[in-house]
């Protein structure tokens, strides 16, 4: 099999082998010029995103803006 | 951004001209409150204020009692030499001077600590002509661990030092330093220090910054009146002491305004301060400033000092000696200016006492901070 | 003009997003109120509930993006919402606050110090939330703090400035711009502030609560102004009693006659 399980914002999530980060989050459709996204407690710089795999039992956060004061 | 970058961008021909342009508009409007506020000041120092004399008394009076009650605190300076490596053309102690020159050896030393120490006070000025060679760092290292040992407050009157240096002093129990820049205006400066060390105006100015770095507990400012336009001068005192409260906000900070007097070989005032205008400086700062330490010393008469207690002033100096050894043996050839009163600390203390005011012998002692004295 | 790290501000009004009944309101309220400096928390994305997109018309604008770190409960996590939000919105504008405590949303001064240390190290321009402590206002100016945000009252309260006192010692002492942030409920309140010279004024709930969020952005913006103007045109002072004309006790001054 070449599917691997993480979780993203504590929900499980299949992705295959090798996807990279952006595709997961080309799959999320989200913007991804307002979003910011922690791996393991770090940050990971969007310019790593397209070059970074998902490793199996990742657990990725994604963050974004809300308003706020 | 150092004070002197400061004081080069202050335009110096426009202060003096609001200065001289004031109106009684501006000094009502001062009156009504001016704590930090440097253009109250300039109300207040300006010929303007004069006729509201008696109006700045009473409120300085008034502030002085809410933030000092009726304490004076009390020093004695104690000169330990007279060497000096510059020309100040206004001071005895000047190298060309034909006087005895000497230093306070450790036996002389303690002999005159033992004279100050017996007429009650606790917090003394160490004071010295300006000679980094003979007397210099090394030398002041080695005596202000025996200064501590007998005065729980201890501050200098010396040269300029280097920041490492006051450091260094501060371990070995300094508490204060008092470095006045006799005037803030450079030419006049140039004008008055013909050679040595002290014709360097910036590095006297800046010396006050790098004293707080050091840790210094209290800074003292001063101007010599009547070298240039004492109005000028003490207002761009104000603003040295504005811009270092806001710097160095951790230190204390006292002034003190001497007026020219005569000495040896000395010079006239080129303006002169009244007592009526150093009563209306004295008003001024205190309600410029609230909790700033104004202090006083025996270079004014009898009378002025008696009459200006509980105005303003909350340090004063009493039974001074203004010569090396002075106090174990008084000898008026050595003097680096005159003493107007020259009273008793004993007798000082008991007229402030019959007016309702309370001599205290003692500044402030660090008691969580473990000093090199044993 | 007022100028904060090396950006420089025509309005002393800033303005928060929150609160807002809806996105185009809130784009409408900001307008009026013409801040040039709006403010925004991080939040992890939830995917269930559509989000209302409120940073793509914002960024459009030539308004500056202000971060905070509102749920961040130490310094730590202050930091870490900190580099998230560099992340998301390429700003190194940090608006810091630290409030462990849900109820008032005190800001924790410990916490911000410290926090505040860590990310000027780091090279961000931080603007600390705080309350109105001169001590502490200090401390983090020395530390590199861009700018203090000292609190009127309790967040959202608008309470206006309770902490008048201590405001006033902090912006005569300060040689950083002083922002009251919190409290202020009334454009009023926000005149008072800029008459005491405080630099500009962070508001959001007074706005964004009221009925009429446009025109009250558009009030808050004149009393901002109109504050201003009077503190720089130089207030009236306030005497406690009359002025006598005549000394009450013995003339002090007497013996120089």
């Amino acid at each position: 099999m070449n599917q691997i399980n993480i979780k993203v914002n504590g929900e499980p999530f299949t992705v295959s082998k090798d996807e990279s980060l952006e595709t997961l989050l080309l799959s999320y459709q989200v913007n991804l010029n307002s979003v910011a996204l922690v791996r393991g407690g770090q940050v990971v710089p969007k310019t790593l995103w397209a070059i970074t795999p998902c490793e199996a039992d990742d657990e990725i956060e994604l963050f974004g803006v809300v308003a706020g004061g | 951004m150092s004070f002197y970058e400061c004081l080069q961008a202050l335009p110096r021909a426009q202060l003096q001209m609001s200065l001289y342009n004031a109106t009684a508009a501006d000094v009502e409007s001062a009156l009504l409150g001016c704590q930090g506020d440097l253009s109250g000041l300039l109300a207040l120092l300006s010929p303007a204020a004069e006729p509201y004399l008696e109006r700045m008394a009473q409120q300085a009076a008034g502030l002085t009692r809410q933030r000092f009650g009726r304490n004076i605190g009390m020093y004695l300076p104690m000169y330990v030499s007279n060497l000096c490596a510059n020309e100040c053309d206004y001071c005895g102690f000047s190298m060309s001077n034909k006087i005895k020159r000497k230093v306070l050896n450790h036996r002389e030393l303690e002999a005159e600590m033992a004279v100050i120490k017996s007429q009650g006070f606790d917090s003394i000025l160490i004071v010295s002509g300006e000679h980094e060679t003979k007397v210099g760092i090394d030398y002041f290292a080695s005596m202000i661990p025996d200064v501590k040992r007998q005065f729980s407050y201890v501050a200098m009157e010396v040269q300029p030092l280097k920041e490492s240096e006051y450091h260094d002093l501060v371990e070995l129990g300094l508490d204060a330093v008092m470095l006045y820049q006799e005037t803030y205006n450079p030419i006049t400066y140039q004008a008055h220090h013909t050679r040595g060390k002290k014709q360097d105006f910036q590095y006297r100015l800046e010396s006050p910054e790098r004293i707080a770095r050091a840790g210094v507990d209290k800074i003292g400012l001063g101007v010599l009146l009547g070298l240039d336009d004492w109005r000028l001068d003490a207002l761009l005192m104000g603003h040295h002491l504005d811009y270092l409260e806001k710097q160095f906000w951790r230190t204390r900070y006292s002034i003190s305004l001497p007026r020219l007097r005569p000495c040896v070989g000395g010079i006239a005032p080129k303006v002169e301060l009244t007592d009526r205008g150093l009563v209306q400086l004295i008003c001024a700062f205190r309600l410029f400033n609230a909790e700033l330490e104004i202090s006083l010393s025996t270079r004014e008469s009898t009378s002025l000092r008696d009459n200006l207690l509980g105005l303003g002033i909350t340090q004063m100096s009493a039974g001074s000696s203004t010569q090396p050894g002075g106090y174990v043996s008084p000898d008026t050839e050595l003097d680096q200016f005159e003493i107007s009163d020259d009273r008793s600390a004993e007798e000082v203390a008991n007229v402030m006492k019959s007016r309702g005011f309370v001599p205290v012998w003692k500044d402030w002692e660090r008691g969580w901070r473990p000093t090199l004295s044993d | 003009m007022l100028k904060i790290a090396d950006t420089v501000f025509d309005s002393r009004l800033f303005t928060g997003t929150g609160k807002y009944a809806c996105a185009n309101t809130m784009l409408a309220a900001i307008e009026a109120s013409r801040s040039q400096l709006v403010t925004m928390a991080m939040k992890r994305l939830d995917f269930h509930s559509g989000s209302d997109d409120i940073l793509r018309p914002l960024q459009g604008s030539n308004i500056k993006l202000l971060p905070n770190t509102s749920g961040a409960r130490n310094a730590q996590e202050a930091v870490f919402v900190a580099e998230l939000a560099r992340e998301v919105l390429g700003t190194h504008w940090i608006k810091l606050e630290i409030h462990p405590d849900p109820k008032y949303l005190m800001p924790d001064p410990i916490e911000t110090l410290k926090a505040a240390e860590t990310l000027c190290n780091k090279g961000y321009v931080v603007l600390p939330y705080v309350h109105a402590d001169p001590v502490l206002c200090r401390r983090l100016e020395e530390v590199g703090c861009a700018a203090v945000m000292p609190l009127g009252s309790p967040i959202g309260s608008n309470q206006g400035l309770a902490t008048e006192t201590f405001l006033k010692i902090i912006i005569d002492q300060a040689k950083v711009p002083v922002v009251v942030d919190a409290g202020i409920g009334t454009p009023s309140q926000a005149m008072q502030a800029m008459e005491l010279g405080a630099d500009a004024v962070l508001v959001n709930t007074a706005i964004a609560s009221s009925a009429d969020p446009i025109l009250m952005a558009r009030c808050f913006a004149e009393a901002v102004d109109t504050g201003r103007s009077a503190y720089l045109a130089g207030l009236g002072k306030v005497s406690a009693v009359a002025q006598h004309t005549s000394p009450q006790q013995a003339p002090l001054t007497a013996f120089l006659d």
